[in-house]
């Protein structure tokens, strides 16, 4: 047979794109209430207004930087999972040299609350899920060896904020590290404030006064550390939508900047130095779309304060992977998960990625696991080349279509909390907790209905589970060795001195004059305890009955 | 709702963008610091923007995906019980790999909802017999089944015919004649040359230079042209935009082939992982490639995806490693939502811009081949084999300087990690000296010297 001559031979042109009947067929309605169609085509963003906004410049959709990862990829930031300053030491030069760039400090309920590990009754939770700090001592156990100049360092604060950026400070300036070489964020989580749980300490009005002061000295002193870091992961995690997660957030934040300038700071240092926390769940294209809408919802609310940089417009994002979204049962599967939620997280442009290790559902990492969560990020980063344009899924007609939709849902929730007068107001009056329950319920709902499947949970279960050995904590003999270090710490300090900067503090605290921070490095210099810098604040502040 | 939302800001051209960046740069170099070179002959820019497109053209995207049971028939009864278990599981179709006439089919189906499993069914041999005793026991059933036959691919994996030239093509056109019976009968393996190491472009022409030379055997006017379908096997590499891309490629060229052929335009596409840079250290990062891997492959549009064990190059098939393999792709399919949506990747400015320029380099590969007389004719030549051998050793280079990482093997290693005892299978190219018709085609992966090395001083 002659063969068929094919050197004329052309690409398909495009047939006129008929929406090709999926009108015909059932949307599936995703927590947000944001249908997903089976198909989309250009029709379904005809009239979007954000296609064309690029990275770098305001409205920052496509990232706050703009030319993406393509110069330099975000930081891997893991926290590490022991008790003890000492053990936590240990795993953090460990994951520095496999290829981590940021450490990410988390503390127990005590150290949240503003107690030494002796205070009567607090024993039992002494190294629980975090880590337990006393004194400054704990800290440069915590830290030593670590080029604290070169890394940078994330902690999780509410209550204890004070002393514990105090201990910071003055553990790596005895390390010969000065603040302004230092690099991190502190991490709030607003949704534990603003909803009244039990590790904030003073009533809202000193804690604003508190974060005043630290937004004054950092932005003084420690012109790289990136400030405060607003938490949409916590909301996520208490089972809130991503629509809900992400307006509640910039709500705060909004609040923060509010409150901020009222203290008398001024905008442009000021804005920079807030930047957000998201989680980062199973809905892939729904998380890339919501981070994007952040960016462009957040310059929008900032316009109005008429800055005078426009890089002060711009939002800027840590992400972790969710602990929602894994499960205890048949826990590998939460390598794919993980794996799945972090390419999102970079897609959608974080700047910082924190990877959940498949047991994190259960207990805290082991070697083992947080090693596999390091190396999601580090496979991501070197062997997919998905750094190597920004945005890489703009365009895309179904993320376009959600990147609109998801933003127009949470401006209309902004708005609403804007119309009761704030986020401060509005949780006085209970709506966004009513709302985050609501969604919590319908999530749930909708997997005891099977409408969403958890594999392994609630459909193909395995017949029998085998057991994760988790890491236990021994937090009995732990607490016994806090309060020994206490006492040693105690009696070899110089009592006069401490007491003299605790009366300092309290002062300041009643007379609202100096630095409260300032004030706290002082007495942490002197070895005042987390306890002691609590209580001299407390005197005057009073304790949040909430 | 606010209508004028995002109205205070302006649109931006790509020139706009351009100048800014190159003011972020500080006097660097834009192309030097900012264009990816990649061995696959494309440039990546640092943004894509609508300015990119010029024309999308339109690529089907099947409606859904299959989560896809491998199973290789060593005893039709424990595969039988095998397939059943991976259906009760949460695989909703079945490739069986039969490597023997003797297998019996009816054994192999027993109990399997055949009206409602799609099946594919590969073999290592070439047989018109088997595929009677298959019509037989299929006669009266409704059925979802599709026959693997790839006379070419066999030739180029394994150097020979089955039987020679003739009786091969003999075998082809009886079958081809006997087709409606079964949804589809023909395959190409493009996964042969992706694993061997081709690039992009290449593994791209090769599938549809070999996909021509099944088309031009047979007098496509006796054929039912209504319901032709040609499967492909494709295997998806590292990149995951590439990949992504690749699949939506393939099914724009064999829609341009197939109207040359007036044959149906849409074909079938069976993806898998790729091999190329799978590790035998840190053997859990083996899950992570493949979950990006399968994510390509869904995203690009394969009918079927069938995920490989993270184990399963130094492991015997067991329950745990298939298992997880398959939940990778549950987890997708459902906590994912990867089956709610058939296009994500339509308009997305950097794939379809990708799409583009790889169906043209692969266009451009292909009129070579057939200029120089057709794929059978340059692989009895050695030119096929030389080209994917050039790309290997070249990818092979950027591996072993460090250029192409694979984590916890040419970095990050794990000092403490030691497999020698591990080893169920032999982890390695196989090498058994055979007289062959022409040079087989290898696929290799990159790690093996190193693994090789590094086990011995264990």
């Amino acid at each position: 047979m002659q063969r068929k001559n094919l050197q004329q031979l052309s690409l398909k042109k495009p047939v006129s794109q008929s929406i090709r009947g999926q009108q015909l067929e059932r949307s599936f309605l995703t927590a947000e209430g944001i249908p997903l169609k089976p198909l989309y085509s250009r029709e379904d963003i005809k009239d979007a207004r954000h296609l064309n906004f690029a990275a770098g410049i305001p409205p920052y959709l496509r990232g706050p930087l703009s030319t993406g990862y393509a110069l330099r990829s975000w930081t891997l930031q893991q926290t590490a999972g022991f008790s003890t300053a000492a053990q936590s030491n240990a795993s953090y030069r460990r994951n520095l040299a496999a290829g981590q760039k940021g450490v990410s400090l988390t503390f127990d309920l005590p150290t949240h609350q503003g107690y030494d590990s002796d205070r009567q009754g607090v024993d039992k939770d002494v190294g629980k899920a975090g880590l337990a700090i006393d004194s400054v001592e704990d800290m440069k156990l915590l830290l030593q060896q670590l080029p604290l100049g070169k890394i940078s360092v994330s902690m999780t604060l509410s209550g204890a904020v004070l002393p514990l950026l105090a201990f910071f400070i003055v553990a790596a300036e005895e390390q010969g590290v000065k603040p302004e070489q230092l690099s991190g964020t502190i991490q709030k989580d607003i949704l534990k404030e603003l909803m009244g749980c039990n590790t904030s300490i003073y009533p809202p009005t000193p804690s604003m006064k508190i974060l005043s002061d630290i937004f004054e000295f950092t932005s003084k002193n420690m012109p790289q550390f990136k400030g405060i870091r607003i938490s949409g992961y916590h909301i996520q995690e208490a089972g809130a939508s991503c629509d809900i997660e992400l307006a509640y957030t910039l709500a705060g934040g909004l609040e923060y900047i509010r409150k901020g300038l009222e203290a008398g700071m001024e905008f442009d240092s000021f804005a920079p130095r807030l930047s957000f926390f998201w989680g980062i769940g199973m809905n892939h294209f729904m998380e890339i779309a919501k981070m994007r809408a952040a960016r462009m919802l957040w310059a929008t609310l900032l316009k109005r304060f008429n800055p005078k940089n426009e890089n002060s417009l711009a939002l800027r994002a840590h992400s972790q992977t969710s602990g929602w979204s894994l499960t205890q049962q048949d826990p590998f599967n939460n390598v794919a998960r993980t794996c799945i939620e972090a390419a999102a997280a970079v897609f959608g442009g974080t700047q910082s990625l924190h990877t959940t290790a498949l047991d994190e559902a259960i207990a805290l990492p082991t070697d083992f696991s947080a090693r596999i969560a390091r190396n999601t990020q580090l496979y991501l980063q070197e062997e997919t080349k998905i750094t190597k344009t920004v945005d890489p899924w703009a365009g895309s007609y179904y993320l376009e279509s959600l990147t609109k939709q998801i933003a127009e849902k949470a401006w209309g929730l902004i708005d609403e909390i804007e119309d009761l007068g704030g986020m401060t107001k509005a949780m006085e009056g209970g709506i966004p907790k009513v709302r985050i329950e609501q969604a919590a319920a319908v999530k749930q709902a909708r997997i005891d209905r099977d409408t969403d499947i958890i594999v392994g949970k609630n459909k193909f279960r395995l017949e029998k589970e085998e057991p994760l050995v988790p890491l236990e904590v021994d937090n009995q003999c732990l607490a016994t060795q806090q309060i020994r270090l206490l006492q040693r710490i105690k009696a070899e300090r110089n009592t006069e001195k401490v007491s003299t900067a605790l009366h300092a503090l309290t002062q300041a605290a009643k007379n609202s004059q100096g630095n409260l921070v300032a004030l706290a490095i002082d007495a942490a210099r002197a070895r005042a305890t987390l306890g002691e810098i609590s209580d001299a604040l407390e005197e005057v502040f009073g304790r949040d009955k909430a | 709702m606010r209508q004028d939302l995002f109205q205070e800001f302006e649109a931006v051209s790509a020139k706009q963008w351009k100048q800014k960046i190159q003011f972020d740069l500080k006097g660097e170099d834009y192309n030097e610091t900012l264009i990816f070179k990649s061995r696959d002959g494309i440039d990546v820019k640092p943004f894509y923007s609508a300015e990119d497109i010029t024309e999308t053209p339109w690529v089907h995207s099947p409606k859904n995906w299959e989560i896809c049971g491998k199973i290789y028939v060593a005893s039709a009864e424990k595969s039988n019980q095998n397939a059943l278990e991976s259906l009760k599981k949460g695989a909703e179709s079945l490739w069986f790999m039969i490597p023997s006439e003797k297998t019996d089919i009816k054994t192999l189906l027993e109990n399997i909802p055949l009206e409602k499993t799609p099946i594919y069914l590969g073999f290592e041999f070439l047989s018109e017999e088997f595929i009677q005793k298959i019509k037989q026991f299929l006669a009266g059933k409704k059925h979802k089944l599709r026959l693997q036959f790839d006379i070419v691919g066999n030739l180029a994996r394994t150097g020979n015919w089955y039987q020679n030239l003739n009786q091969d093509h003999k075998n082809l056109s009886e079958i081809v004649a006997g087709a409606k019976d079964f949804l589809s009968v023909l395959s190409v393996d493009a996964s042969l040359y992706q694993n061997a190491g081709a690039t992009i472009p290449q593994e791209l022409a090769y599938a549809l230079a070999h996909a021509n030379e099944v088309l031009n055997h047979f007098d496509t006017s006796s054929v039912s042209l209504a319901d032709f379908e040609m499967q492909f096997l494709t295997a998806s590499g590292s990149n995951y935009f590439f990949e992504i891309a690749k699949l939506r490629a393939l099914r724009l060229l064999y829609a341009s082939l197939a109207s040359e052929y007036k044959l149906p335009e849409s074909c079938h596409i069976l993806a898998q992982p790729t091999k190329r840079d799978k590790t035998l250290y840190d053997y859990n990062v083996n899950l992570l490639r493949t979950t990006g891997q399968s994510m390509s492959a869904i995203l690009g549009g394969a009918n079927a995806v069938y995920n490989m064990p993270y184990d399963s190059i130094y492991h015997k098939n067991n329950e745990f490693g298939d298992r997880i393999a398959r939940n990778q792709l549950l987890v997708l399919k459902y906590e994912g939502y990867f089956d709610k949506v058939s296009n994500a990747a339509d308009g997305a400015y950097y794939l379809e811009s990708l799409t583009l320029q790889f169906a043209e380099k692969a266009l451009e590969i292909f009129k070579e081949i057939e200029q120089g007389g057709g794929f059978l004719k340059q692989l009895k030549e050695g030119i096929i084999q030389q080209k994917i051998s050039e790309s290997a050793r070249k990818e092979q280079g950027q591996f072993d300087n460090g250029e192409l990482l694979l984590v916890g093997t040419n970095k990050y290693q794990n000092p403490e990690d030691r497999m020698k005892n591990k080893l169920e299978l032999y982890p390695f190219l196989k090498m058994n000296p055979r007289k062959t018709l022409i040079v087989p085609i290898l696929e290799g992966r990159l790690s093996e010297k190193l693994e090789q090395r590094r086990i011995e001083k264990e």
